[in-house]
């Protein structure tokens, strides 16, 4: 047997699903984590049912997919897709009992002690506040609604993906034996919660939307007696792949796509407890629903609505201090800002760094006479973007300005193509993506006229260009004027506008052809080094761990010695700590306020240490199915603070959970250790309210491995 | 600024290149942008010798993307050329003329000898110690769809080049009918290669040792994804080759481009490279073969900026066509003493008469060429030079010059020893071409009269124009009598093309 193939075995990974609903469990801990303020908790909770809400239309939808297609190939810790789901629906059942003892026993309490009452039942209502709903059903809410009767003649309606509806039984008041249903989606039109005049002093009490259809429902089936009424929701599969090799137009397949998501098979269907069995029986047969994607939920549906709470006015005492973005020291954003970045690479790390350099690089590059070109590739970006604005306006000012949008970025489409046709009409190029593959890539390149001849600067970044989700998810960009990157990244643009790929890369490594080998280079490279008794080290940073080739590599290395440790904050497949195989690996995962989302990867090399940033988690599909940049750091500073922002991570122990063996995670044990909460620390040092070497000096270089048993 | 960018546009066979260098005196050239479009004309060129519309509605469309491109630059001057392919086309003009109309460049199509020379220049530009590299004995391979072109270069200067039809394409096209069974296709193709090879070597080579061969156009990283265990840097070595040779022997080229993930395009102009390399350092006993990655958009740019003086050029490419002229004439044995003689007397005589004529450097350059061969269709026959001298240069290949250029030089040949036709008799040339040829055939005319004997009486002469006259002054050692009789046609030529009056003057001994 192969060194290879002796690591690469089912035992050693673990399903990636699997390892996705840990992840959300860490998520979930930190709604039921005291520490936490309490909108905090609400916030955490609201994220995992949203979470989960994407993991059901797209992962179990593709799930479903292979089982119907009679698909029998095992994933890579050997599971069938039939066993994967039932694997599956055991966690999901599970996660959402925890999620509505998390909000019934836990935060519904504490929120009334904090003077919030949310009221579960429209019966608990003061006769007041009935008086208050009634009235605001007649005027707002009547005219919005739809009930719909089912009948002989009239079928069961359309129900849409992820609304929610309230389905009740009715019977004719004229006569008739049978009841018959009716359902009724609760508009998303109108706000989830309602405030409701107070009945106690220094009360706020707030009543879900539904609850106030639930009460006034007769008056909607006027000629019928009302038997009960209950409200639901169902999931539809939304894992479309479209065909591009067929799509004549991949603009209009996309948006032909969109109007069909809604029609996909229901694949949950979620009720509140205690519905009536005919109705709970003729939902499941109207919608097709198998027993097991049957969820009976001990409270209100769709707990996204936390998330309303959250932003209601006046208790921000109980919310962590929102938090300014910093201005980088040292960085003016005036017309000098390309010699800036001539003189000296420049890093950022968002959301503590502030995003407007990248903003103003683009923005300066639209106005400056000396810009020739500007490139850049979009995956995600906010409704109003500056950046839009600045291209646009850049093309208007006769560069040339070419994007490559990715119309693939799942759930945003819609959102993209608006902006990519205002882009055209400003006289941009716009390219729509790469026929088979993702442009996950973030990069930008300004083409510059100089005295001394063309100068290429460049920003590449771990995250989206976006102003909005830089301020709540943790990435690092850099700005350089490297001319070997620039060659590069000129040669990026070019493969991306369809020209043949480069004969050679200088100093990026780009996925989908190049990058994986590089990583396996790299890691190669530590293991040969540990096995000649060297000192060989790497540190990882991402948000997914699943290629099996990489994980592989990372078991073979771990034998020779090599000391791995990675932070990974979502799915990982790799087992860590299991002897002779991966005692050497420690993984840790930190979900703290701002989301984990930048990529680092660090390899000792006998003591040339490197340091690569990019766009590219260690999974098959960011490895061989996108585009994507993998940039080294070469800039010493710039290094000494990269490996500073691992540092810490590793050190901290207030967010961190440390993947066990067994696939579970578990707090870091903080007994006789300082304790440390990186994204705190972070925000701290940007505010210059720490000075880094307070940490550095002390910072944690001993792996810290789960606690024995 | 002290810079200028500068495009060049290639219509290869197969793919098209664009590439985009900044020229300035301070840094020389630096190459900032290169993209390449696979589109593969070359079946329809060679085979049909047409390319439908549809064909150069895709060069167009590639053309006009290229322009957006260089928009990005802000490029002020972009040439662009086609190679073989378009070269072999029926309809070529009308082509040219499409894709003016559509994008307002125009393709021209340089001759197969003035291309390679532009790729000699464009070697300059990637390796800077061409000219140490050139130093002794080298040879260069340049491997086009169509024909393979080997230049040996000694003392820095080229001596011999030859083009061998066993190009990529040629070699593929003849023996598509058993490609399928890759042993036999292989032998086939080989055996075939061998021999044209083994042809070149006996009239070229003889025992002569090459030291170096470099090769225009492959690069190390083809031949790293076959062999990524050799390490390839910029060279092979013969056991490399061997090597490589073996591993691909047993392959068809969709093997190659499936198993080690070349484009298939890479992978067909591998099997004959191999060969041909392997053959040519068995032949020729060399141990290494240096690969550039050069193109024709390389030559183009140095070509321009040597053109237009923006760069100091690393090696004189004219003294190379020089070079390869006084070789062919030495292959046609002729009179050292003599050419050399007039040619120095032709060359003053041009510069001389510089306000007469208003001719530049490269006119210059083709009397030069004119007289190292005004002799050799004597090698044939001593009655008609003039004839059989314009046969043997139309059928000979001088690298540099174009094909208008070789026809030009042909007939200065010609017509040095028969009459200039009066131009309403001739069709071939246009007003200024016709001009140009009596300009030269006058002074070559005049320089050939003057060493008559081909004894180099005029040894030590003056030039000097004195108001209708020149005045060539010599102060001979021996009589002059046969020159000076047969002077007067000459001069009556001289005259009637330039005004002034050659008068052949002795300074006496008093």
């Amino acid at each position: 047997m192969t060194e290879k193939n002796r690591y690469n075995k089912p035992e050693n990974f673990t399903n990636r699903e699997l390892s996705w609903l840990q992840f959300n469990y860490r998520v979930l801990s930190e709604a039921r984590d005291r520490r936490n303020p309490l909108m905090e908790r609400l916030k955490f909770l609201s994220i995992t049912a949203s979470n989960l809400d994407e993991f059901f239309m797209v992962r179990i939808a593709s799930l479903k997919d292979m089982v119907h297609a009679g698909y029998t190939k095992l994933d890579l810790a050997g599971m069938t897709a039939e066993e994967q789901l039932d694997a599956i629906y055991e966690e999901t059942h599970k996660m959402t009992e925890q999620q509505y003892t998390t909000l019934n026993r836990m935060l519904l309490p504490l929120l009334k002690e904090n003077g919030l009452t949310v009221v579960m039942n429209h019966e608990d209502l003061t006769e007041e506040q009935m008086e208050f709903v009634d009235q605001f059903f007649h005027k707002d809410v009547y005219p919005v609604l739809t009930p719909m009767a089912v009948d002989s003649s009239r079928p069961f309606p359309l129900i849409r993906n992820k609304t929610l509806n309230i389905a009740a039984l009715i019977k004719n008041k004229a006569g008739g034996k049978d009841y018959e249903v009716a359902t009724v989606q609760v508009p998303s039109v109108l706000p989830r919660i309602v405030t409701l005049p107070s009945s106690k002093e220094g009360m706020r009490e707030v009543i879900l939307l539904e609850q106030i259809i639930e009460r006034n429902i007769d008056q909607l089936f006027l000629n019928y007696e009302v038997k009960c009424a209950y409200p639901y929701r169902i999931m539809r599969n939304a894992d479309l792949t479209i065909d591009e090799e067929e799509a004549e137009d991949l603009l209009q397949e996309i948006q032909k796509q969109l109007k069909k998501r809604q029609w996909g098979e229901a694949i949950k269907l979620e009720y509140e407890e205690g519905m009536d069995k005919t109705l709970e029986k003729y939902l499941k047969k109207q919608l097709g629903v198998h027993s097991t994607d049957m969820y009976s939920i001990g409270g209100p549906l769709d707990l996204t609505f936390l998330m309303k709470i959250y932003g209601l006015d006046g208790f921000s005492h109980l919310k962590q201090p929102s938090y300014t973005p910093q201005q980088l020291p040292g960085v003016k954003l005036d017309s000098t800002f390309f010699d800036q970045i001539k003189k000296k690479d420049i890093l950022m790390h968002h959301p503590y760094d502030s995003f407007d350099p990248v903003l103003w690089f683009v923005q300066r590059a639209a106005v400056d006479a000396n810009v020739l070109a500007i490139k850049m590739t979009l995956y995600r970006v906010s409704g109003n973007s500056p950046i839009i604005s600045s291209l646009a306006l850049a093309a208007e000012n006769g560069k040339q300005v070419t994007v490559l949008v990715e119309l693939k970025a799942r759930f945003d489409e819609e959102n993209n193509i608006v902006w990519a046709r205002k882009l055209e009409q400003a006289g941009c190029h716009v390219i729509y993506g790469l026929v088979g593959l993702k442009t996950h890539s973030k990069i930008t390149l300004v083409v510059r006229k100089e005295t001394e001849g063309i100068k290429r600067y460049v920003h590449l970044g771990t995250g989206n260009y976006n102003d909005s989700t830089a301020k709540l998810y943790t990435d690092l960009g850099m700005f350089t004027a490297n001319d070997l990157i620039g060659e590069d990244a000129t040669a990026v643009f070019n493969m991306l506008s369809g020209y043949s790929e480069p004969p050679s890369w200088e100093k990026l490594a780009v996925a989908p052809i190049w990058l994986k080998n590089k990583f396996l280079d790299l890691i190669d490279r530590e293991t040969k080094n540990a096995k000649e008794g060297k000192e060989a080290r790497i540190i990882a940073k991402m948000n997914s761990l699943c290629d099996p080739d990489i994980i592989t590599a990372l078991y073979e290395a771990s034998c020779a010695g090599v000391k791995i440790q990675m932070v990974v904050r979502g799915i990982c497949c790799l087992i860590a700590g299991r002897p002779g195989l991966s005692e050497n690996i420690e993984v840790r995962s930190i979900v703290g306020t701002f989301l984990e989302h930048s990529r680092i990867f660090y390899f000792y090399n006998d003591g040339h240490e490197e340091v690569y940033m990019g766009s590219a988690d260690w999974m098959p599909r960011n490895l061989d199915r996108r585009v994507e940049i993998v940039f080294p750091v070469e800039d010493e500073d710039l290094k000494e603070r990269v490996k500073d922002i691992l540092f810490i991570q590793l050190a901290d122990t207030m967010k961190a959970h440390i993947l066990q063996e067994d696939g579970t995670y578990e707090k870091v044990d903080r007994r006789g250790k300082e304790s440390l909460e990186s994204q705190l620390y972070f925000c701290q040092l940007a505010q210059g309210n720490v000075k880094k070497e307070d940490k550095v000096r002390s910072r944690t270089f001993e792996p810290i491995f789960a606690p024995e048993e | 600024m002290a810079y200028f960018t500068y495009g060049a546009i290639v219509v290869g066979s197969q793919e098209m290149s664009l590439k985009v260098y900044e020229v300035s005196p301070k840094i020389g050239i630096r190459q900032i942008d290169y993209v390449n479009q696979y589109m593969d004309i070359s079946k329809d060129a060679y085979s049909k010798g047409k390319l439908d519309i549809r064909q150069v509605e895709i060069i167009c469309e590639n053309l006009l993307k290229f322009k957006e491109k260089l928009a990005e630059y802000n490029v002020r001057v972009t040439e662009c050329m086609g190679t073989s392919a378009i070269r072999s086309l029926e309809n070529r003009e009308m082509i040219v003329h499409q894709i003016k109309l559509r994008t307002g460049y125009t393709l021209t199509v340089p001759s197969n000898s003035e291309m390679r020379l532009l790729m000699y220049k464009g070697i300059t530009l990637k390796k800077e110690d061409f000219n140490k590299m050139i130093e002794k004995n080298t040879a260069i391979l340049d491997i086009g769809s169509s024909s393979l072109q080997i230049s040996l270069f000694d003392k820095q200067a080229l001596t011999v080049t030859q083009n061998v039809r066993i190009g990529t394409f040629r070699t593929q096209n003849v023996f598509s009918n058993v490609e399928k069974n890759s042993l036999e296709y292989f032998s086939i193709v080989e055996e075939y290669i061998e021999y044209e090879l083994n042809t070149f070597r006996s009239i070229y080579l003889k025992e002569k040792a090459i030291k170096n061969v470099i090769v225009i156009g492959d690069s190390s990283m083809n031949w790293n994804k076959i062999a990524p265990e050799l390490g390839i840097t910029d060279y092979l070595t013969q056991e490399q080759v061997t090597y490589l040779y073996k591993k691909l022997r047993k392959m068809t080229r969709k093997q190659i481009a499936m198993e080690y993930g070349v484009p298939y395009e890479v992978a067909r102009y591998m099997l004959p490279s191999i060969i041909v390399y392997k053959n040519f350092l068995e032949q020729s006993k060399a141990e290494m073969i240096w690969l550039t990655r050069t193109n024709l958009c390389d030559g183009m740019v140095v070509d321009y900026a040597q053109r237009e003086n923006k760069v100091l050029p690393a090696h004189d490419f004219d003294q190379d066509i020089v070079m390869a002229a006084r070789n062919l004439a030495k292959r046609y044995r002729y009179n050292k003493a003599h050419t050399t003689f007039i040619t120095e007397l032709s060359l003053n005589i041009f510069d001389h008469t510089r306000r007469f004529h208003g001719l530049g450097k490269r006119e210059r350059l083709l009397l030069e060429l004119a007289c190292l061969l005004h002799e050799c269709g004597k090698f044939i026959n001593m009655n008609e030079p003039g004839v059989n001298g314009y046969q043997l240069i139309m059928s000979t290949e001088i690298i540099g010059l174009s094909h208008r250029e070789r026809r030009l030089l042909a007939n200065i040949v010609l017509y040095n020893t028969t009459e200039l036709p009066a131009y309403e008799e001739q069709h071939s040339y246009n007003v200024s071409d016709y001009l140009l040829i009596g300009k030269l055939t006058a002074i070559l005319r005049l320089a050939n009269v003057l060493d008559r004997s081909h004894k180099q009486k005029l040894s030590d002469y003056t030039i000097l124009r004195k108001g209708p006259e020149l005045v060539i002054t010599g102060t001979p050692m021996a009589d002059m009598t046969l020159e000076a009789s047969l002077l007067k046609e000459k001069a009556d030529f001289f005259e009637e093309i330039y005004g002034i009056r050659p008068i052949l003057r002795q300074k006496r001994g008093f």
